[in-house]
């Protein structure tokens, strides 16, 4: 027997990357008697219904996403470009070292300059460790030190970025400046 | 009466070496912070990745994942204090999971590739953090399966001493906050 107050049984809404969304959005399509491509509203259903709910993947199309993932990430090799007036003003620089060093009466000698390094390794305190749980204590003191060990690297990761943007934002407004007549 | 002439050259000189050195600076300051976030991404990603995969119970894949991202392209010019912890990360995880599978042929394939890694990095001259300390945590674990008791003494010790640096700092650190 049917419960009057419970709600009728609904369909349940497709994940974000069912391939109902594009055909409902096509028959909508037709209905209005539309054509083209439905592309950019499907990217937007396919995110509004990913933040909803995302969906589980399976796993190849896990290994696929992270394949591509990877390969964006990856280091490639990248060449550096020197500022052209770094290059003239190094050549300017040496032109005038070479003239002031090779000149006859140049009379300035170079000055050494050594540097002495003491190297003082810090000396650890001697540790009486047991080798039978051992293993066990410093898997403990790993736990405890990852997540302060995580957010100072991310603190440096942060920063390096924020330095990156900086000097991208500097870029594009030094070329919007120069293309503004 | 050449004498101002003479200065005048040597201040030029000085000038013109420090612009250098100044856009020097600056194309390797660029760099490496590129190099450092490229890293950091890369690693994330393979660290998502092996979580995944050890999630579902694909141990093998998930270490072939982390020794993927190991042994490929490394970014150069990074920032060293970020690049050996994490390198030291992805390699401690690698590690644990090879050894957990309780292969005793890949035991000493992992020792030989940690103190690879920790000859290198001695070499640096590379600071104290947790994820070099528990490399030589797990050095102590394979010597200590292999019979070598002196060197997996050794190998505690080193461990114990940098967390017991670590630890007293992060104290020096939360007794400053007010």
């Amino acid at each position: 027997m049917h419960e009057p107050s419970s709600p009728p049984p609904s369909r349940p809404t497709p994940d974000a990357l069912s391939a109902s969304w594009e055909e409902d959005l096509r028959r909508g399509q037709a209905a209005c008697g539309e054509r083209g491509s439905v592309e950019d509203e499907l990217a937007a259903v396919r995110l509004l219904r990913h933040a909803a709910a995302a969906p589980a993947l399976d796993d190849e199309t896990a290994g696929r996403v992270f394949e591509a993932v990877l390969a964006e990430v990856r280091p490639r090799r990248v060449r550096w470009r020197l500022p052209l007036w770094i290059g003239g003003l190094a050549g300017a620089a040496a032109a005038l070292a070479l003239f002031v060093v090779l000149r006859p009466e140049g009379g300035s000698s170079p000055a050494d300059a050594t540097a002495a390094r003491a190297s003082s390794p810090a000396v650890p305190a001697p540790a009486e460790p047991d080798a039978a749980g051992t293993a066990a204590v410093l898997e403990a003191q790993f736990a405890q030190l990852v997540p302060v060990e995580r957010a100072r690297l991310a603190r440096r990761v942060t920063a390096a970025r924020r330095g990156l943007l900086r000097a991208w934002v500097g870029d594009l407004r030094d070329e919007s400046r120069g293309r503004v007549p | 009466m050449r004498r101002p002439a003479t200065w005048r050259r040597v201040a030029v000189v000085v000038l013109g070496v420090c612009l250098v050195a100044a856009g020097g600076l600056s194309v390797g300051a660029a760099r490496r912070r590129a190099a450092t976030v490229a890293l950091a991404q890369l690693v994330e990603a393979a660290e998502a990745r092996a979580d995944l995969l050890e999630g579902r119970g694909a141990l093998d894949e998930a270490a072939r994942a982390l020794d993927e991202a190991l042994t490929g392209p490394w970014p150069a010019a990074v920032d060293p204090a970020v690049g050996r912890p994490l390198r030291a990360a992805l390699l401690g995880r690698w590690a644990r999971l090879r050894l957990d599978a309780g292969d005793p042929d890949v035991r000493a394939a992992v020792r030989r590739r940690i103190e690879a890694h920790l000859e290198a990095r001695g070499a640096d001259g590379g600071d104290e953090d947790a994820f070099t300390a528990r490399l030589y945590a797990i050095l102590g674990e394979i010597y200590e399966a292999e019979g070598r008791d002196d060197e997996a003494l050794a190998a505690y010790q080193t461990a114990l001493a940098m967390n017991r640096a670590l630890l007293e700092r992060l104290l020096e650190d939360d007794a400053q906050v007010p």
